[in-house]
């Protein structure tokens, strides 16, 4: 069911649900690596933010907020005892669709250390700078400009042992690959 | 692989990672709950059960320092001698006055439902009187249009300029204290010209604010432009001088100003060629418009942005104190204004100049500007005497 705005348009909580919900989820599940647990911790953030109501300046204060906070749910999410003793089906299990072939990517990312996730995630998927990703992380700058660095050579190297004979996998020749025999 | 790839194969992966409808749905509902007063908490997550979780250490701790307190106040109480009046026993009368904010009222026959209210405990809130808010009923009004003004026309601005408004965010507050801080120049003048201006400059952004999205040519450089308005202004009369320079009467003083976005119809209410205003100023040596705290974001700056002219006005963006013909004065001042750390003066605006023989402007002409209810003119005897006083 498509997700329709209130008719209200001051109801910011609304409007960011409807704006922010999906790189929520996303970012909640860089950190967390389930799509059950990510939409968990994306309702705490949108609860958090209708109880808070924090003054913010603009919109990219509010989702620098909401980003902020994502982050902090999913660092008390991952330290709880249940998340540490639950046991995870894979969610490919009569869960969700296939996943398609440019997971190759999102797995290898999620392969990665949460160090390098982070900063990867908010600079090419969300297009903060080194210096705004280091601000949302409370790191130093220069030390998000190393982490991002190492996690791309991690990530190339992971992907050309995906792919021995030296052809790096992007999504489109991943796909190729899946379809001949 | 280039970086620009990775990142589109980056957002591509991410692509199948999405909320589901029905999640979306039920947090919208949930949210809606919570907002009309429904207890969002107590739902718990969606499509599971009711659960609250704690966690057994964060359990404990509350369990530690709930302990401590109850031991903290039994101690205190233990210090505390009876019959102190700082700790009232349940055998001491209440006092008449020491109620809190809300409280249950005693009555010989028990306790009633109803509920006393303190003015002389708590905290203040920062409100305004009922006085205060009828206090605009208790003057006089006049149109705009019978006021007796030169005829000329309000300054045009570019419609970029009249989007998103900042003015609200503008007001400095109490003019007369903010005056007495920071103005370098108090004159009352005549505006020769008005003009706006424009500057463009370029950026050139540090390696490090690159955006990803962007490539590194579209990174390199970013653009704005800045707008200015420039007054002309001739000396008729000088009220304060903390320069102690040459400026004298008849000398030309070229104020420029940096605009913001405003509100459609402020301009109206902005100094006209022809007019003559009481105008409060700064002075710069080499007024750079690009703020130092912008600047230092980049590595260089292209292009000119030192303001041509060498005085700005301390009250930017706002109506200044305007002459009438007939020797009014028209001025700015909204006493619901709540200042904080405002000393004796309240209110945003020449408050101190509403008299009861000041009179309140109708507008009917002005619907978009913060200032269309806020106008007043005096044009009594003392106008000239109070305002001699404010700007010294």
């Amino acid at each position: 069911m498509a997700l329709t705005l209130p008719a209200d348009r001051n109801d910011r909580v609304q409007i960011a649900v409807a704006t922010y919900l999906v790189d929520i989820v996303r970012l909640a599940y860089t950190y967390v690596g389930r799509i059950a647990d990510a939409q968990d911790i994306a309702q705490e953030v949108f609860l958090t933010y209708l109880e808070k109501a924090p003054l913010l300046e603009s919109e990219a204060h509010e989702k620098a907020w909401l980003i902020r906070v994502t982050i902090n749910k999913c660092k008390d999410h991952v330290k709880s005892s249940w998340f540490r003793k639950f046991v995870p089906i894979d969610e490919r299990i009569g869960y969700r669709p296939i996943l398609d072939a440019s997971d190759g990517l999102l797995e290898i990312v999620q392969a990665l250390d949460e160090k390098y996730r982070l900063p990867i995630h908010l600079h090419y998927y969300e297009g903060y700078s080194v210096k705004e990703v280091a601000q949302i992380l409370q790191i130093n700058a220069s030390t998000i400009a190393t982490r991002l660095e190492r996690g791309r050579n991690q990530i190339r190297s992971r992907l050309e042992k995906l792919a021995p004979d030296g052809q790096v996998l992007t999504n489109q020749n991943t796909a190729e690959r899946s379809d001949s025999p | 692989m280039k970086q620009k790839d990775f990142q589109k194969d980056y957002i591509n992966a991410f692509s199948s990672i999405s909320p589901t409808d029905a999640f979306r749905e039920q947090l919208m509902i949930q949210i809606q709950q919570a907002q009309s007063g429904q207890a969002a908490s107590s739902a718990g997550h969606l499509g599971q059960a009711p659960v609250t979780r704690i966690h057994p250490s964060r359990f404990l701790a509350i369990c530690a320092y709930g302990s401590l307190l109850l031991m903290l106040v039994w101690g205190i109480r233990q210090l505390i001698p009876p019959g102190s009046p700082a700790m009232p026993t349940q055998d001491d009368p209440i006092p008449a006055q020491s109620s809190p904010v809300a409280s249950p009222s005693l009555s010989a026959s028990g306790i009633s439902l109803g509920t006393t209210i303190s003015s002389q405990s708590g905290p203040t809130l920062p409100s305004i009187s009922p006085a205060a808010t009828s206090f605009a009923d208790d003057f006089e009004t006049i149109l705009y249009s019978s006021l007796k003004l030169s005829g000329s026309e309000a300054v045009q601005l570019p419609p970029q300029l009249t989007q998103g408004s900042l003015t609200d965010r503008m007001r400095p507050g109490n003019y007369a204290e903010v005056l007495k801080e920071h103005a370098d120049l108090v004159v009352k003048a005549t505006i020769l010209q008005v003009r706006l201006k424009q500057y463009s400059v370029r950026f050139h952004v540090k390696p490090s604010d690159y955006k990803a999205f962007l490539t590194a040519e579209e990174n390199k450089y970013r653009f704005k432009t800045i707008h200015t308005i420039v007054f002309e202004a001739r000396i008729d009369q000088i009220y304060r001088d903390l320069e102690l320079t040459s400026t004298g009467l008849s000398e030309t003083l070229l104020v420029e100003q940096m605009l913001y976005p405003l509100d459609s119809d402020d301009p109206y209410l902005f100094p006209r060629a022809g007019r003559q205003y009481v105008l409060a100023l700064n002075r710069r040596e080499n007024m750079d418009l690009v703020p130092a705290a912008e600047a230092a974001q980049y590595d260089a700056i292209d292009g000119e942005h030192m303001a041509e002219g060498r005085y700005s006005l301390l009250f930017d963006q706002t109506p200044q104190i305007e002459r009438t013909l007939d020797g009014g004065y028209l001025f700015y001042a909204d006493p619901s204004v709540y200042i904080a750390n405002s000393g004796s003066q309240k209110g945003a605006g020449w408050t101190a100049l509403i008299k009861p023989s000041a009179k309140k402007i109708i507008m009917p002409d002005v619907t978009n500007s913060i200032y269309q209810n806020s106008m007043w003119v005096r044009s009594d005897a003392e106008a000239d005497a109070d305002l001699k006083a404010l700007l010294r």
